[in-house]
């Protein structure tokens, strides 16, 4: 139908609806600013942590730092590691509010374990449930990276690492954060001992020699990467003994 | 786009807030010796104009919570009505027309609002500051600070500064901390007056250097016998350095 004058209520409705549509979807909203636009439901808190498994031990590590907008610290006593019962340690980093999330729906999955089994959940268990729970928010993730640490039903030190969307790997070590690129390198020396050559003396990984490994790799990342400091959590699982946690002072500039 | 597309678009748009409107700024809050004490200016901005004065931005919900926002004021009187349902709620499931919300209740329950909200991408624009007396185990009543941002994120200081004063004054509140602890040992802690100097005094830090702050102020104080909102108070500052500044156009 053609418009004219001699049918104004025609258009008058044609101007609104044109009107509405460019309200709606203004030609100069390219994709790219359209994308832009939208609003991020995530922030990042910075901070790093690490894990390392032993024969009969783990030994897990975070700084305490949450940051805000890269440039601003927070708060300096966050805690990132989490321990969920005697044998299962969860850390993470990326978004503070997925972490505390998934944090809970672990402790309710593992309470409700606990009501059905009169028992508590192993960290095998545990750390496949985790990556289902992950992936389950597949397309729209918790935005952490999540290690889980703890004794394995052979009572062995066990560390699972994730991807935000639940991709698992049972790993010796694994570092996620902000420093994770600094402190993945120092272990593939110093514990998985892929970067020395042949005739390098090479020391059995200890329980000590895993924490001093630990602590070494905040204090470096402290040095360099500015969301990772004020101090370290240290939390250690031996096979056999309570779970023992501590924390060490880190720079704080 | 189609028509349905349109309308979605412009309810989204018209229906969730994903830009503030009137705002309120910085919230500041620092634990003393039996309590905590709060600090906020009485102005809601729309965008950079200082749009509606005299608007309180502490609500005090029981005899020990006081809850402080920043973002959205709109947004905030939305949770506020639903807190004080809460609260009410609670009386009658306990039975008990005296029983009280204790603030990390509070605080736990604004977390998974703010968290669910931003979820489902319709956030409660707001940084939401929870102060008050906790009881403890033994039912000896502790200071309690709590925060949640828009976003869910939520962590428990023992001082604080939010929105520009996150950037202004965190650091003074901290030097004040460590220089009192430095002084009287670690384990000490500041007097209620000494609280509340400080807020005044970071009252004043905000007011020279954030735009959006405002001269008149109130402070809450929460001990363990009751939670009070002071009458407002107004700021004159020091402003002897413009006589000697030349840089003006």
């Amino acid at each position: 139908m053609t418009l004219s004058m001699d049918n104004p209520m025609a258009v008058m409705n044609a101007f609104k609806s044109a009107m509405s549509q460019v309200r709606a979807d203004p030609p100069w909203r390219d994709a790219a600013r359209k994308h832009g636009d939208r609003w991020n439901p995530y922030s990042f808190e910075g901070g790093s942590t690490a894990a390392i498994a032993g024969e009969d031990f783990v030994v897990v590590g975070s700084d305490t730092r949450m940051s805000q907008f890269e440039v601003n610290v927070m708060f300096r006593e966050a805690e990132k590691i989490h321990v969920l019962n005697d044998s299962i340690i969860l850390t993470t980093s990326g978004f503070y509010g997925d972490v505390l999330q998934l944090k809970r729906v672990l402790e309710s999955r593992l309470h409700k374990y606990r009501f059905d089994y009169r028992t508590d959940m192993t960290v095998d268990l545990c750390a496949e449930m985790l990556a289902r729970n992950l992936y389950y928010k597949r397309f729209f993730p918790y935005y952490t990276g999540a290690i889980l640490a703890g004794i394995d039903e052979k009572g062995r030190g066990a560390v699972f690492s994730y991807d935000p969307i639940g991709c698992i790997e049972r790993l010796q070590y694994s570092a996620s954060g902000a420093a994770e690129p600094m402190i993945i390198p120092f272990f593939d020396c110093q514990v998985g001992q892929v970067t020395v050559s042949k005739e390098t003396e090479k020391p059995a990984l200890t329980l000590e020699r895993a924490i001093s490994l630990v602590k070494d790799a905040f204090r470096v990342a402290a040095e360099r990467e500015t969301s990772t400091g004020d101090k370290i959590h240290l939390v250690v699982a031996a096979h056999g003994k309570p779970i023992h946690q501590e924390f060490l002072l880190l720079r704080e500039d | 786009m189609a028509a349905h597309q349109v309308a979605h678009r412009i309810a989204e748009e018209n229906q969730r807030t994903l830009n503030p409107t009137c705002t309120g700024t910085s919230v500041v809050a620092v634990t003393f010796d039996g309590g905590v004490a709060i600090v906020a200016d009485r102005v809601a901005s729309y965008g950079k104009t200082a749009r509606y004065k005299g608007v309180s931005r502490l609500y005090r919900l029981n005899s020990s919570t006081l809850i402080g926002f920043g973002g959205d004021h709109a947004d905030f009187q939305f949770i506020q009505n639903l807190i004080y349902r809460r609260a009410h709620d609670y009386k009658a499931m306990c039975g008990d027309p005296d029983a009280e919300l204790s603030p990390m209740a509070v605080h736990s329950y604004l977390t998974a609002l703010l968290y669910y909200r931003r979820s489902r991408m319709n956030p409660l624009w707001n940084t939401l500051v929870v102060v008050g007396t906790q009881p403890d185990d033994e039912g000896v009543k502790k200071p309690f600070i709590g925060i949640v941002t828009l976003k869910g994120v939520a962590y428990h200081p023992k001082y604080v500064a939010t929105g520009l004063g996150a950037m202004l004054i965190q650091q003074s509140l901290e030097t004040e901390f460590r220089k009192h602890q430095a002084t009287y040992g670690a384990e000490t802690k500041l007097t209620k007056d000494e609280a509340v100097g400080l807020l005044r005094k970071a009252m004043e830090l905000v007011y020279y250097h954030d735009c959006l702050a405002h001269s008149e102020y109130e402070i809450g104080v929460v001990t363990t016998e009751d939670a009070a909102v002071l009458p407002p108070e107004e700021l004159v500052g020091n402003w002897a350095m413009a006589e000697t500044n030349c840089n003006y156009e």
